[in-house]
Protein backbone atom coordinates (compact mmCIF):
# COMPACT_ATOMS: atom_id res chain seq x y z
CA UNK A 1 0.00 0.00 0.00
CA UNK A 2 0.89 3.47 -0.93
CA UNK A 3 1.59 5.56 2.20
CA UNK A 4 0.97 9.09 2.12
CA UNK A 5 3.56 11.23 3.64
CA UNK A 6 2.80 12.96 6.82
CA UNK A 7 4.09 16.15 8.67
CA UNK A 8 2.31 17.51 12.11
CA UNK A 9 2.71 21.09 11.52
CA UNK A 10 0.82 21.64 15.04
CA UNK A 11 1.88 24.34 17.63
CA UNK A 12 3.85 25.63 14.27
CA UNK A 13 3.19 29.66 13.34
CA UNK A 14 3.66 31.60 10.42
CA UNK A 15 6.05 31.95 8.82
CA UNK A 16 7.36 28.13 10.16
CA UNK A 17 4.05 26.67 8.61
CA UNK A 18 4.92 27.19 5.39
CA UNK A 19 8.40 26.95 4.98
CA UNK A 20 8.28 23.65 6.83
CA UNK A 21 5.58 22.89 4.86
CA UNK A 22 7.61 23.55 1.68
CA UNK A 23 10.98 22.53 2.99
CA UNK A 24 9.07 19.06 3.06
CA UNK A 25 7.07 19.29 0.11
CA UNK A 26 10.55 19.00 -1.79
CA UNK A 27 11.22 15.36 -0.30
CA UNK A 28 8.22 14.16 -2.89
CA UNK A 29 8.47 13.14 -6.24
CA UNK A 30 5.21 14.68 -8.65
CA UNK A 31 2.21 13.52 -8.00
CA UNK A 32 2.69 11.82 -4.57
CA UNK A 33 0.92 13.46 -2.04
CA UNK A 34 1.63 14.52 1.74
CA UNK A 35 -0.59 14.83 4.49
CA UNK A 36 -0.64 17.81 7.13
CA UNK A 37 -1.56 18.86 10.17
CA UNK A 38 -1.92 22.45 11.21
CA UNK A 39 -3.08 24.24 14.27
CA UNK A 40 -2.54 27.81 13.13
CA UNK A 41 -5.73 29.87 12.64
CA UNK A 42 -3.61 31.63 9.90
CA UNK A 43 -3.24 28.30 8.39
CA UNK A 44 -6.66 28.10 6.59
CA UNK A 45 -5.96 30.87 4.44
CA UNK A 46 -2.11 30.25 3.98
CA UNK A 47 -1.85 27.14 2.52
CA UNK A 48 -4.54 27.47 0.17
CA UNK A 49 -2.05 30.68 -0.92
CA UNK A 50 0.98 28.71 -0.88
CA UNK A 51 -0.43 26.31 -2.58
CA UNK A 52 -2.08 28.72 -5.33
CA UNK A 53 1.35 29.92 -5.71
CA UNK A 54 3.73 26.75 -5.98
CA UNK A 55 1.34 24.85 -7.96
CA UNK A 56 1.10 22.34 -5.44
CA UNK A 57 -2.66 21.15 -5.30
CA UNK A 58 -5.07 20.50 -2.34
CA UNK A 59 -7.05 17.64 -2.67
CA UNK A 60 -8.65 17.51 0.90
CA UNK A 61 -9.34 19.99 3.59
CA UNK A 62 -10.32 18.53 6.78
CA UNK A 63 -11.28 20.62 9.76
CA UNK A 64 -11.97 19.61 13.07
CA UNK A 65 -12.48 21.88 16.52
CA UNK A 66 -8.24 21.54 17.22
CA UNK A 67 -7.24 21.19 13.60
CA UNK A 68 -7.07 21.34 10.13
CA UNK A 69 -5.66 18.60 8.00
CA UNK A 70 -4.75 19.12 4.41
CA UNK A 71 -4.13 16.60 1.87
CA UNK A 72 -1.90 18.15 -1.09
CA UNK A 73 -0.66 16.71 -3.99
CA UNK A 74 2.83 17.61 -5.23
CA UNK A 75 3.21 19.55 -8.86
CA UNK B 1 9.35 24.63 -22.47
CA UNK B 2 10.84 28.34 -21.09
CA UNK B 3 11.21 28.92 -17.29
CA UNK B 4 8.40 30.76 -15.67
CA UNK B 5 9.81 33.96 -14.30
CA UNK B 6 9.51 33.67 -10.65
CA UNK B 7 7.62 36.59 -8.45
CA UNK B 8 10.37 38.61 -6.77
CA UNK B 9 9.88 40.67 -3.21
CA UNK B 10 11.96 43.69 -2.40
CA UNK B 11 12.65 45.02 1.02
CA UNK B 12 14.34 47.46 2.49
CA UNK B 13 15.22 46.90 6.52
CA UNK B 14 15.78 50.28 7.93
CA UNK B 15 15.24 49.20 11.64
CA UNK B 16 17.80 47.79 13.88
CA UNK B 17 15.02 47.41 16.70
CA UNK B 18 14.39 43.32 17.64
CA UNK B 19 10.43 44.04 17.05
CA UNK B 20 11.37 45.35 13.56
CA UNK B 21 13.98 43.03 12.68
CA UNK B 22 11.21 40.07 12.42
CA UNK B 23 9.06 41.88 9.47
CA UNK B 24 11.38 41.91 6.63
CA UNK B 25 12.91 38.37 7.56
CA UNK B 26 9.39 36.67 7.84
CA UNK B 27 8.50 38.10 4.51
CA UNK B 28 11.23 37.12 2.92
CA UNK B 29 11.23 33.75 4.14
CA UNK B 30 7.57 33.17 3.43
CA UNK B 31 8.29 34.31 0.17
CA UNK B 32 11.16 32.25 -0.78
CA UNK B 33 8.57 29.30 0.27
CA UNK B 34 6.25 30.28 -2.19
CA UNK B 35 8.91 30.07 -4.61
CA UNK B 36 9.43 33.62 -4.94
CA UNK B 37 12.74 35.48 -5.09
CA UNK B 38 13.17 37.71 -2.05
CA UNK B 39 16.33 40.63 -1.27
CA UNK B 40 16.42 42.58 1.37
CA UNK B 41 18.68 45.62 1.84
CA UNK B 42 20.08 46.45 4.90
CA UNK B 43 20.74 50.46 5.78
CA UNK B 44 21.23 52.55 8.64
CA UNK B 45 20.22 50.82 11.41
CA UNK B 46 18.80 48.12 9.92
CA UNK B 47 22.27 46.64 9.32
CA UNK B 48 22.25 45.67 12.64
CA UNK B 49 20.43 42.67 12.17
CA UNK B 50 23.23 41.54 10.21
CA UNK B 51 26.20 41.94 12.48
CA UNK B 52 27.29 38.83 14.05
CA UNK B 53 27.67 41.10 17.56
CA UNK B 54 24.52 42.87 17.46
CA UNK B 55 22.36 40.16 16.14
CA UNK B 56 21.40 38.01 19.39
CA UNK B 57 21.42 41.37 21.28
CA UNK B 58 18.66 43.43 19.35
CA UNK B 59 16.56 45.38 21.24
CA UNK B 60 13.18 46.74 22.18
CA UNK B 61 12.91 50.59 22.99
CA UNK B 62 10.08 51.23 25.43
CA UNK B 63 10.65 54.77 25.13
CA UNK B 64 7.92 56.64 22.95
CA UNK B 65 6.50 53.28 22.56
CA UNK B 66 2.80 53.22 23.40
CA UNK B 67 1.95 49.75 21.63
CA UNK B 68 3.21 48.14 23.92
CA UNK B 69 1.06 45.57 25.91
CA UNK B 70 2.13 47.16 29.18
CA UNK B 71 2.58 50.63 28.47
CA UNK B 72 5.69 51.88 30.08
CA UNK B 73 5.26 55.82 30.50
CA UNK B 74 8.21 57.75 29.07
CA UNK B 75 9.52 59.33 31.85
CA UNK B 76 9.89 55.78 33.47
CA UNK B 77 11.09 54.46 29.81
CA UNK B 78 14.76 56.75 30.02
CA UNK B 79 15.37 54.82 33.52
CA UNK B 80 18.17 52.25 33.03
CA UNK B 81 17.05 49.02 32.41
CA UNK B 82 13.72 49.71 31.32
CA UNK B 83 15.34 49.11 27.40
CA UNK B 84 16.62 45.33 29.09
CA UNK B 85 13.26 44.66 30.41
CA UNK B 86 11.14 45.72 27.76
CA UNK B 87 13.31 43.06 25.22
CA UNK B 88 13.28 40.32 27.80
CA UNK B 89 9.42 40.49 27.89
CA UNK B 90 9.44 40.27 23.72
CA UNK B 91 11.90 37.72 23.87
CA UNK B 92 9.72 35.58 26.35
CA UNK B 93 6.46 36.65 24.03
CA UNK B 94 8.54 35.16 21.43
CA UNK B 95 9.38 32.02 22.86
CA UNK B 96 5.64 31.66 24.22
CA UNK B 97 4.27 31.87 20.05
CA UNK B 98 7.49 29.37 19.25
CA UNK B 99 8.64 31.98 16.73
CA UNK B 100 12.04 31.58 15.25
CA UNK B 101 14.61 33.91 16.78
CA UNK B 102 16.80 36.43 14.57
CA UNK B 103 19.75 34.50 13.74
CA UNK B 104 17.26 31.48 12.78
CA UNK B 105 15.31 33.79 10.12
CA UNK B 106 18.50 34.92 9.03
CA UNK B 107 19.53 31.20 8.52
CA UNK B 108 16.96 30.29 6.45
CA UNK B 109 17.05 33.35 4.43
CA UNK B 110 20.68 32.11 3.57
CA UNK B 111 19.63 28.89 3.17
CA UNK B 112 16.67 29.41 0.70
CA UNK B 113 18.70 31.95 -1.60
CA UNK B 114 17.84 35.18 -0.20
CA UNK B 115 19.92 38.17 -1.54
CA UNK B 116 21.26 40.41 1.51
CA UNK B 117 22.64 43.54 0.45
CA UNK B 118 24.36 45.86 3.16
CA UNK B 119 24.35 49.14 2.16
CA UNK B 120 27.89 49.98 2.14
CA UNK B 121 27.88 53.81 3.26
CA UNK B 122 25.87 52.52 6.54
CA UNK B 123 28.69 50.23 7.03
CA UNK B 124 31.25 52.53 6.80
CA UNK B 125 29.68 55.22 8.58
CA UNK B 126 29.69 52.37 11.19
CA UNK B 127 33.21 51.25 11.28
CA UNK B 128 31.78 47.45 9.87
CA UNK B 129 34.06 45.26 8.10
CA UNK B 130 32.44 42.06 6.01
CA UNK B 131 33.52 40.39 8.94
CA UNK B 132 31.65 41.86 11.15
CA UNK B 133 28.53 40.81 9.61
CA UNK B 134 27.45 37.25 9.24
CA UNK B 135 28.40 34.91 6.07
CA UNK B 136 26.09 35.32 2.89
CA UNK B 137 25.73 38.77 2.78
CA UNK B 138 26.75 40.96 -0.44
CA UNK B 139 28.33 44.51 0.17
CA UNK B 140 26.40 47.04 -2.73
CA UNK B 141 24.72 50.74 -2.44
CA UNK B 142 21.10 51.50 -4.07
CA UNK B 143 21.60 51.03 -7.79
CA UNK B 144 22.05 47.19 -7.34
CA UNK B 145 19.24 47.09 -4.92
CA UNK B 146 17.26 49.38 -7.19
CA UNK B 147 18.30 47.55 -10.19
CA UNK B 148 16.81 44.21 -8.71
CA UNK B 149 13.83 45.85 -7.01
CA UNK B 150 12.98 47.35 -11.02
CA UNK B 151 12.37 43.80 -11.70
CA UNK B 152 10.09 43.14 -8.71
CA UNK B 153 6.62 42.52 -8.11
CA UNK B 154 6.36 43.27 -4.38
CA UNK B 155 8.14 46.68 -2.70
CA UNK B 156 8.74 47.46 0.98
CA UNK B 157 9.86 50.10 3.07
CA UNK B 158 9.97 48.79 7.19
Amino acid sequence: MNMPYSLDLSRAKCPMVVYNLNKEMRKLSSGEVLEVVVTDPAAEKDIPAWSRTTGNEIIETIKTENNIKFKIRKK
Amino acid sequence: MAEEKKKRIAIIASKGTLDMAYPPLILATTALSMDMEAGIFFTLYGINILRKDKQESLKVAPLANPAMPVPVPNIMGVIPGMTAMATSMMKGWIKKINWPTIPELLEMCVEEGARLIACSPTMEMLDLKKEDLIDGVEIAGAADFLEFASEADITLFI
